[in-house]
């Protein structure tokens, strides 16, 4: 150990109880695959003694056709056969240990658990949408009706009201459509999760839509697009990625420093995807607040400053997630704002399907 | 035409109460029925005479729904051509697409506020009593009539 981290005499002891305490099932193996060592917890997952494991090629747990080759460079998807006969799905990750000649450190990571878990978890997240669609649609029916009933009341006794009643009566009716927009913004939300993943659609007619659904916008601010040449063929929900682009176009033109300008530009990413960055020239953020702006109904401004409920951006989060991409920005007070998200690349085995 | 015969079916009572002073208000010259679930809203469409000459449809009602009572005045040839608008709180695309695809004449999403809904009456009125001219109605073509099958 070029770098003691402990006493000496402690350091065995401490790599026993690290290995054996570790939550991830571990072995290490020796240059041929044999367990050397096999910890609790790999014990557990195995449902195999631990004097049963040592001795014996960790393939020989593998179901057929599951086995690793050593050194493994990447971690890799393997079955495995347990003492009582069932079988697991598990990443494998290898780890040369330095040092010692030959001797690897394994992981397997148990993919069942992790599957049902994330199966629970959707579950629970499909749950979830079809509640807030459900609450919110229904909450439109009382809105609509005290919207209805207090205009009507304005119309009918306004004049005759005191300037503080008339206060108070506008302030039932802003609010009530404050709340109505509330209520749209959380459909458009859970709508935003029902994303058609099938079709394949260019990026280009995605954002030529976002860019017609601000025409007025578009047209009043004078903001200019820059868009890359080159811009991929996408595998998602067209509509749904046209409502991303119209949402940071919108919030560029809308967090304007001057003259807008806009520029688009996609870079091939790893793991067969596009990234996609939208750069703006405006006001910018503190990169601070980076975490808040994909809030549902968070907002860096009040409604006085710029007007808005702080959904857009929880959507655009919302869909590009959805698209299995992930999405970050880089800010800094006046100097603009870049959103960068991924997007999937076509994929080759699906015909192309322009709507 | 200029009296408005008109068949609202919803259940919901205030939203009935707010197209009913909608219309008062805007002094339209109509008679205004009211059925609260699907199935007396067919039965209504069957057996009352006259007709009306349009419905208000919502989607989410008892009973039948509003795509089912929808369906069944499409395919009832004397009902075929009345003019059907849906006046719903939905405006999910699924709802929108199956009420078109079932035949529907217009789609409108309640508004939100008493101007909006007074206007909506207006122009609804306007264009399906006043300015547009429909086809005759099937119900006042004797049945030899070949122009009953479209």
């Amino acid at each position: 150990m070029t770098e003691p981290f402990c006493r000496n005499n402690t350091a065995e002891f401490l790599c026993r109880a690290a290995f054996q305490g570790s939550h991830l099932a571990q072995a290490v193996l020796d240059r041929k695959g044999t367990i050397i060592a096999a910890n609790r917890r790999l014990c557990l997952l195995l449902k195999e003694k631990p004097e049963y494991l040592v001795g014996k090629p960790l393939n020989q747990f593998a179901k057929q056709g599951h086995s690793i080759t050593l050194p493994l460079r990447e971690p890799a998807e393997r079955k495995y056969v347990k003492g009582d006969g069932s079988t697991f799905h598990a990443l494998v990750t290898v780890a040369k240990i330095p040092s010692n000649q030959g001797y690897y450190l394994i992981e397997l990571q148990d993919l069942n658990t992790l599957k049902t878990l994330q199966n629970n978890l959707q579950r629970q997240s499909d749950d979830l949408d079809q509640f807030a669609y459900i609450t919110s649609h229904d909450l439109r029916e009382p809105v609509t009706a005290i919207a209805g009933f207090a205009t009507l009341l304005k119309r009918r006794v306004y004049d005759s009201l005191g300037e503080e009643e008339k206060h108070f009566l506008d302030e039932i009716i802003s609010s009530t459509e404050h709340m109505a927009q509330k209520i749209e913004d959380l459909l458009s939300f859970s709508r935003a999760s029902r994303v058609n993943l099938q079709k394949t659609f260019p990026l280009r007619q995605a954002i030529e839509e976002a860019k017609k659904a601000l025409v007025r916008y578009v047209k009043e601010s004078g903001v200019v697009f820059q868009l890359d040449p080159d811009l991929p063929i996408i595998q998602g929900d067209r509509s749904m990625v046209a409502q991303v682009f119209q949402n940071l176009f919108s919030n560029s033109i809308k967090y304007r420093k001057g003259p807008p300008r806009i520029e688009v530009t996609a870079k091939p990413f790893n793991d067969h995807k596009w990234l996609i960055s939208v750069r703006d020239n405006g006001i910018g953020f503190d990169m601070r607040h980076a975490n808040r702006i994909f809030g549902v109904f968070t907002r860096l401004y009040t409604v006085e400053q710029y007007p808005g409920t702080g959904i857009g951006l929880a959507i655009v989060k919302r869909v590009v997630e959805h698209h299995g991409g992930k999405i970050w920005t880089e800010s800094e007070p006046n100097q603009g704002t870049v959103f960068h998200f991924t997007l999937p690349a076509q994929n080759e085995s699906l015909p192309h399907s322009p709507d | 035409m200029s009296h408005f015969r008109i068949l609202l079916i919803e259940d919901n009572s205030r939203d009935v109460e707010l197209v009913q002073l909608a219309l008062e208000e805007s002094a339209i010259d109509h008679t205004l029925n009211v059925e609260t679930d699907g199935e007396a809203a067919l039965r209504h469409l069957k057996d009352y005479s006259p007709r009306p000459d349009l419905v208000l449809l919502d989607l989410n009602i008892p009973k039948y729904n509003g795509l089912e009572v929808l369906k069944e005045i499409r395919k009832n040839p004397r009902l075929r051509a009345l003019p059907v608008i849906i006046l719903t709180n939905s405006n999910s695309q699924e709802d929108v697409r199956k009420a078109y695809a079932t035949g529907c004449n217009a789609y409108i999403r309640k508004p939100l506020g008493f101007d909006a809904l007074q206007k909506t009456v207006e122009v609804i009125q306007l264009f399906w009593c006043n300015v547009a001219t429909l086809p005759p109605r099937p119900d006042s073509i004797p049945p030899s009539d070949p122009r009953r099958e479209e």
